[in-house]
């Protein structure tokens, strides 16, 4: 297959075994060889790994770039244009200018601008002025609109309350920086190291192989593992924090991960055995038998259990299902109001599979509930959501009534092994 | 991409009884479950992708929790099968959540081997560790499988990476899987070649042959 070709000739080991005269550039890339087997040889010291990440991006920055990427307007990368060394960059410009762009960055004409300045004002005002939520009402009501753009990296840090995070320590930044000097656990090391090539590499930040910001992911989950070694690195947690990246810088990125994983029992998910994700499923079903009885009823007749479509759900808050601007939606109401608009997600993604649900055996529902991930636009799936209409009450009595006297019916759908 | 659906409203599963997805009694088509194993990185999720869409994504992403794949097989006697691939996360903790349920004596006893008819269990050739905890995998099919006659494969994929990058050889994958009396396969989900397709050709004939017909039905 053509594509296939195309991605050895791109990979990036082909262009480093590359022939080349300079004797600087042999010694350089003989080194680079050498540090790449020795982790892989040995059990992935720190050191080493460090020092791999450090040579491998001086290597991108001596390497020319063949390539153009085009982003969308959040940076994910829509198409790349290979560029020829015969071809003048004239031709390769004329190439780019026919592309997706239109179409993927978000048409803005002048009074949507004046209206998006005028809620970007809004909103520095109010976390300013009321950073703790005080005015909660007046939070709910703009978060559910999705938080500007330009300000979304400055409100999540404020709305996590991340630095409230690390008081214990004197100098949070200085904490940070001594985490990543120590050694960490080898084998959870090796994992982050294999998770961060495979993680948001569709967006540019993280799409070099072994590039800055595979290097601060990998620094921040080590980071993350070593701060609570109960946990260490859980596969999804990699998901939190490269979503939070995009918005953050590193150090921010650590707190607001802590706050994520320490608020709302959400570290639960990451223990042995899973328990927080046992009683997410718990609650989810009760919510789905009390608002969509007969689709509840369904499939859990069709195998449609929890574990199989919503696990990733709750263990990323989406991040690793759902397209970036669904999650990012999702994460500005999640900061403000809680794990309520999880639930809420999960029933609307649900709703929206199909309306002939209940004609659907488990393939259909499966495969449309994958599409249904794929596509969606963050739009509808918020007013689907929003659609669902239960208070904070009613999700504690559903979780007073898992920890004293859980309904059996709905348990043994939730038992973990 | 093979679909096997057929429509017709699943009746309610009896206890006990392994559970057709679909509730289809006529079994015109058949049915086996196949669970894709293996450490974290080997590229589980590649294979699948490889066999199901024919394609390798470059953007691959690991697995949090499973997903799962249908696809049909057709043989040369015009007959074919329908494999339900499960792909599942490697990650340890992932172990105590299995995506499917089997109920015994009125317990659900969660557990992702239960009625698979094959196994594929993966190793890395990238990654010498990957092959060492294959061990692992068997006895964890041994003692949560519940089909006697579960056939298992050993496959070493990456096939494809460079020879400086190789940390098991070809001939210490075969004879690893000779000692233990297995079916050995290399693959590369990377590169076209047809290793894969050859994989689950081969794996397909034979649960043909090892299960009866009404062995192979559809379950979850």
């Amino acid at each position: 297959m053509d594509s296939n070709q195309e991605h050895q000739i791109s990979d990036d080991e082909m262009e480093f075994d590359k022939e080349t005269d300079d004797p600087e550039l042999q010694r350089f890339n003989q080194n680079l060889k050498d540090q790449m087997k020795k982790i892989k040889i040995s059990m992935y010291s720190q050191d080493q790994v460090m020092e791999y990440f450090n040579r491998r991006s001086i290597d991108f920055y001596r390497r020319d770039k063949k390539e153009l990427q085009i982003t969308n307007g959040f940076g994910f990368v829509q198409d790349t244009i290979k560029i020829d060394d015969d071809r003048s960059t004239a031709t390769s410009c004329d190439q780019f200018q026919p592309l997706r762009l239109s179409d993927s960055a978000p048409k803005v004409d002048n009074k949507q601008l004046k209206q998006e300045n005028a809620r970007m004002k809004k909103w520095v005002q109010m976390l300013q002025t009321d950073p703790h939520m005080k005015n909660y009402n007046k939070y709910k009501k703009r978060v559910r609109k999705g938080i500007p753009q330009s300000v979304r990296g400055y409100a999540w840090k404020i709305l996590s309350k991340s630095d409230q995070q690390l008081t214990q320590q004197s100098d949070p930044s200085e904490y940070y920086q001594s985490l990543l000097k120590q050694q960490g656990n080898h084998e959870v090391i090796r994992t982050i190291f294999k998770d961060v090539t495979r993680t948001f590499t569709d967006h540019v930040f993280f799409r070099d192989e072994f590039g800055q910001g595979q290097k601060t992911l990998f620094c921040v989950l080590k980071a993350l593992s070593i701060h609570d070694q109960e946990i260490g690195y859980v596969q999804g947690m990699g998901y939190i924090s490269a979503m939070l990246l995009t918005q953050l810088d590193e150090e921010d990125t650590f707190k607001c991960s802590l706050t994520i994983m320490n608020k709302h029992e959400f570290r639960d998910n990451f223990k042995d055995k899973m328990p927080g994700l046992a009683k997410s499923f718990y609650i989810h079903l009760s919510l789905l038998k009390k608002f969509m009885p007969k689709i509840h009823a369904h499939f859990l007749q069709n195998y449609m259990i929890p574990q199989i479509y919503a696990t990733q759900w709750y263990m990323t808050l989406f991040a690793s299902s759902l397209p970036y601007e669904c999650i990012l939606k999702i994460w500005d109401i999640y900061l403000v109001e809680g794990t309520k608009i999880i639930y809420r997600v999960c029933l609307a993604l649900i709703k929206l599979i199909s309306p002939n649900m209940l004609q659907m055996g488990m393939d259909e529902l499966y495969s449309g509930l994958k599409q249904l991930q794929n596509t969606i636009d963050a739009d509808t799936l918020i007013k689907t959501a929003m659609s669902f209409k239960f208070t904070n009450s009613v999700l504690k009595k559903i979780e007073q009534k898992y920890t004293n006297k859980p309904d059996k019916d709905i348990l043994q759908h939730c038992v973990m092994s | 991409m093979g679909n096997c659906n057929k429509k017709g409203k699943p009746s309610r599963p009896s206890v006990r009884d392994p559970i057709n997805i679909r509730g289809d009694k006529e079994n015109k088509v058949s049915y086996a479950k196949v669970v894709l194993i293996g450490n974290s990185g080997v590229g589980k999720t590649s294979i699948a992708q490889r066999f199901i869409e024919g394609k390798f994504d470059e953007n691959n992403k690991n697995t949090v929790g499973a997903s799962y794949f249908q696809k049909n097989i057709s043989f040369k006697d015009g007959s074919s099968l329908c494999l339900y691939i499960w792909d599942t996360a490697g990650g340890e903790k992932f172990q105590a959540l299995a995506p499917l349920y089997y109920r015994v004596k009125s317990k659900y006893i969660i557990n992702i081997f239960q009625n698979a008819h094959a196994a594929v269990v993966c190793y890395s050739v990238t990654d010498d560790d990957s092959l060492k905890q294959i061990d692992t995998w068997l006895n964890k099919l041994d003692e949560h499988g519940n089909i006697a006659k579960m056939i298992k494969v050993v496959v070493g994929n990456k096939s494809d990476v460079d020879k400086s990058e190789r940390r098991v050889d070809l001939k210490e994958g075969k004879l690893f899987a000779q000692q233990r009396d297995l079916p050995f396969f290399e693959t590369s989900a990377l590169l076209n070649d047809g290793s894969i397709d050859e994989l689950f050709q081969k794996l397909a004939s034979q649960i043909k042959q090892s299960f009866t017909k009404e062995e192979l039905h559809a379950t979850v």
